[in-house]
């Protein structure tokens, strides 16, 4: 037995792996059946699959009684409550009107509005459409699904509705495969109604409403409804209201279009339709977050139907661009992204015939060869970006200048040229400035003259525009180079304010961001020089100080409910995401 | 030696059967009280459940719902509506506007029209725009069919 003795040693081991799988197995499976009876159990789903698939639009709004009863508790609504921004919305007679006319039609239904939002509303919603396009004409249809909490109350709304309006309406009862629904005619015309335990159809074509009954209950057991999976794939299954447009189902019609167009514009259309047929879907969402709201374009595209000029240009490593952390921290706005001039130039030539993009490429070189160099496409825009930026920040206060600090910068290399890129293209604008103050001068004189001045930052060289008298305190339209970037700033300190790059850690916006408008900075910036603009505004608007006061507090007091606004690109191998986020002072969600 | 047998003292059983009855009575109150409690939660729930059932019952002749008619109680609320979110949104904006800064003065470059002068493929370009909209037009106008549709507002 001695042979056994390794055999048995290892046998509790043996066992307690065993166990562990199948411990590991049967949680697998729970939760798998678990997350199975969850998608079963959604109401959206349960929706989504009586959707055809043959609809251009689907608007889908989902759990809207959990996402509003958190939205309603939350800090942000209770400040909202006491802004002037709700003043503005509570009090008018348009605002009593729709109370009126609220209280009448929930008083006539025997209900209330969070009884309608929570049992009714509160689960799903699916609103679709199909355009009566292509060759086969087939009719447009529409389809408003409602799945509700509460299969009675629905039935007995639906009831009471038809009731109220016995003496408007005329009501048919109809069947279709053993199932009853029925015709409301009145005065605007025909819809039809069908309703099982917790769903609610509305449609205003028979046919689709009877093909819906069909779907309905051929649905049992089926899958994941394909429409579902076309918002996961775009990552907008879970947002609050997401619209959902099916690029196939325009596309015969495009096509169409396109047909009729002839030269230049038949090359343009033959383009779009390229990408066109690439898009696998397109999303609009609209999420609540406990950080702030978001509206969402995402585009799905299949990366092999693109040319290939454009697949390089949208599937290209895309990362922030440097001039994030050099803009300065208290930036009020700050746009900035990085655009690869190559990629660009090719992208675009998808658009032209080779001729058209020949004279494109000559015209170029001829309108800008005065200030550029004769070969401004080879000699110049190559070494031109990729970084590329915008911001607009708060001057250093206790000073009367009050004109904000803007700087719009680009990133230049010195390219092979002699003189190089850079400076010839600071020689452009200085020249551009000479004829301006040349132009200016023939017309004003004295105190209203225009004057090009200069000074040095750096051992660089920083050109500016001064005229007191026309120029807001702090205004001195200046250019020039700094750390590789060419500057074009409202004065010479907003190009000093332009740090080295790292110089700034402030929080970035998710993704790759674009744009962010710091709403906190700039109500920083108005309640700091609250009296100088109150001065201003009188004097631009001819209207009294308290009046301009009035106009700031109200600015200021709406502003102070938000954090900021950001919009950033998302990408991914297949998707091309566009979020815009607004972030609020307070949590938006309880 | 063995002891002699224990004697049970006089009236021992009278007093067993006395102290058992009084301590089944002692624990029988508690259970009689939990019944009544019990009893009486019925009584009431039904009473109330009669109520609400004699509440809900359907009663024919009493004109309690007012005629009202929903789709204008439905349009008003709707021209109400647009109405808020435009004024509210004029408000803001006029509020705001007064912030927006002086126009500069006349610039002879800017003003010289120096971007029109860009015509053949350039002004191609900037008509690509106009291209992807008509392009669109489908996808546009079927949208704006379906809003029709749906407001029940047909659009011929």
């Amino acid at each position: 037995m001695k042979f056994l003795q390794p055999a048995l040693a290892i046998m509790p081991q043996f066992a307690r792996i065993r166990l562990r799988s199948v411990v590991g197995i049967l949680l697998g499976a729970v939760i798998v059946a678990q997350a199975t009876a969850a998608r079963a159990a959604s109401p959206r789903d349960e929706l989504l699959r009586l959707v055809p698939e043959d609809v251009g639009f689907c608007l889908v709004i989902q759990d809207l009684r959990g996402q509003l009863d958190s939205f309603l508790n939350s800090r942000f609504y209770e400040r909202f409550r006491s802004s002037p921004l709700y003043r503005t919305l509570r009090h008018g007679p348009d605002a009593d009107q729709f109370v009126a006319a609220q209280k009448q039609l929930l008083e006539a239904l025997h209900t209330s509005w969070p009884e309608l939002r929570d049992e009714i509303f509160g689960d799903a919603v699916v609103i679709s459409y199909r355009p009566a396009l292509g060759k086969d004409k087939k009719p447009e249809q529409g389809l408003i699904l409602v799945r509700a909490r509460k299969a009675d109350l629905l039935r007995e709304l639906v009831n009471r509705l038809n009731d109220v309006q016995a003496n408007e309406i005329k009501i048919d009862k109809r069947s279709h495969a053993g199932a009853e629904y029925f015709q409301r005619d009145d005065a605007r015309g025909t819809h039809f109604v069908y309703v099982r335990g917790s769903l609610l159809a509305l449609s205003p074509n028979e046919d689709a409403l009877e093909q819906l009954i069909d779907r309905d209950q051929a649905a049992a057991g089926a899958g994941v409804p394909p429409l579902v999976q076309q918002l996961e794939k775009l990552g907008a299954a879970e947002a609050l209201a997401t619209l959902w447009i099916n690029p196939r189902i325009f596309e015969a019609e495009m096509e169409r279009h396109a047909e009729h167009a002839r030269g230049s514009d038949a090359i343009l259309h033959r383009a779009i339709m390229t990408y066109w047929k690439a898009l696998e879907g397109i999303a609009l969402s609209f999420s609540l977050e406990p950080q702030g709201a978001e509206l969402r374009l995402t585009f799905r595209t299949e990366p092999k139907r693109l040319p290939e000029p454009a697949r390089q240009f949208l599937t290209a490593e895309t990362k922030p661009s440097e001039l994030w952390s050099r803009f300065p921290e208290n930036a009020i706005l700050t746009v900035a992204g990085r655009m690869n001039t190559g990629e660009w130039n090719s992208f675009l030539g998808t658009f032209m015939d080779p001729k058209s993009r020949g004279d494109l490429r000559d015209q170029l070189n001829r309108k800008a060869s005065a200030a550029l160099g004769d070969n401004v496409v080879d000699d110049i825009l190559p070494f031109l970006g990729p970084d590329w930026g915008f911001c607009i920040a708060a001057p250093p206060g206790g000073r009367p200048e009050w004109f904000p600090h803007m700087a719009w910068a680009l990133r230049v290399q010195r390219g092979k040229t002699n003189p190089p890129v850079d400076q010839s293209l600071v020689n452009m604008l200085k020249a551009f400035a000479g004829i301006m103050v040349f132009a200016y001068n023939m017309n004003h004189a004295g105190d209203d003259e225009l004057a090009l001045r200069s000074l040095k930052r750096d051992g660089a060289e920083i050109n500016y525009l001064k005229n007191d008298k026309q120029f807001p305190p702090g205004f001195q339209p200046a250019f020039g180079l700094k750390d590789g970037y060419l500057i074009i700033a409202s004065s010479p300190q907003a190009i000093d304010a332009l740090g080295r790059a790292g110089a700034t850690t402030k929080a970035m916006p998710a993704g790759v961001p674009l744009l962010r408008l710091s709403v906190v900075q700039l109500s920083r910036f108005l309640e700091e020089r609250k009296d100088i603009l109150a001065d201003h505004i009188a004097e631009k608007h001819r209207i009294t100080k308290e009046e301009a006061s009035r106009h700031l507090n109200f600015v200021r007091e709406a502003l102070a409910l938000f954090e900021s606004v950001e919009f950033s690109q998302q990408p991914s191998v297949d998707r091309i995401s566009l979020a815009l986020r607004v972030r609020t002072a307070d949590p938006l969600k309880r | 030696m063995l002891m002699p047998a224990p004697v049970p003292p006089r009236g021992l059983r009278q007093q067993i059967v006395r102290k058992a009855l009084a301590d089944r009575r002692r624990r029988q109150r508690p259970r009689f009280w939990v019944a009544a409690a019990l009893a009486a939660s019925v009584v009431v729930a039904l009473l109330i459940a009669r109520n609400r059932l004699a509440n809900q019952r359907p009663v024919p002749e009493e004109p309690a719902v007012a005629r009202v008619p929903i789709d204008q109680s439905v349009r008003e609320a709707r021209e109400a509506l647009a109405s808020i979110v435009n004024r509210t949104k004029d408000e803001a904006l006029n509020q705001g506007r007064v912030l927006l800064p002086k126009p500069l003065p006349d610039m002879p470059m800017v003003s010289a029209g120096w971007g029109n002068s860009w015509t053949g493929p350039i002004g191609s370009l900037r008509e690509t725009g106009h291209g992807l909209s008509t392009t669109l037009e489908p996808v546009v106008s079927s949208a704006d069919r379906a809003v029709h549709l749906f407001l029940r507002d047909q659009k011929q």
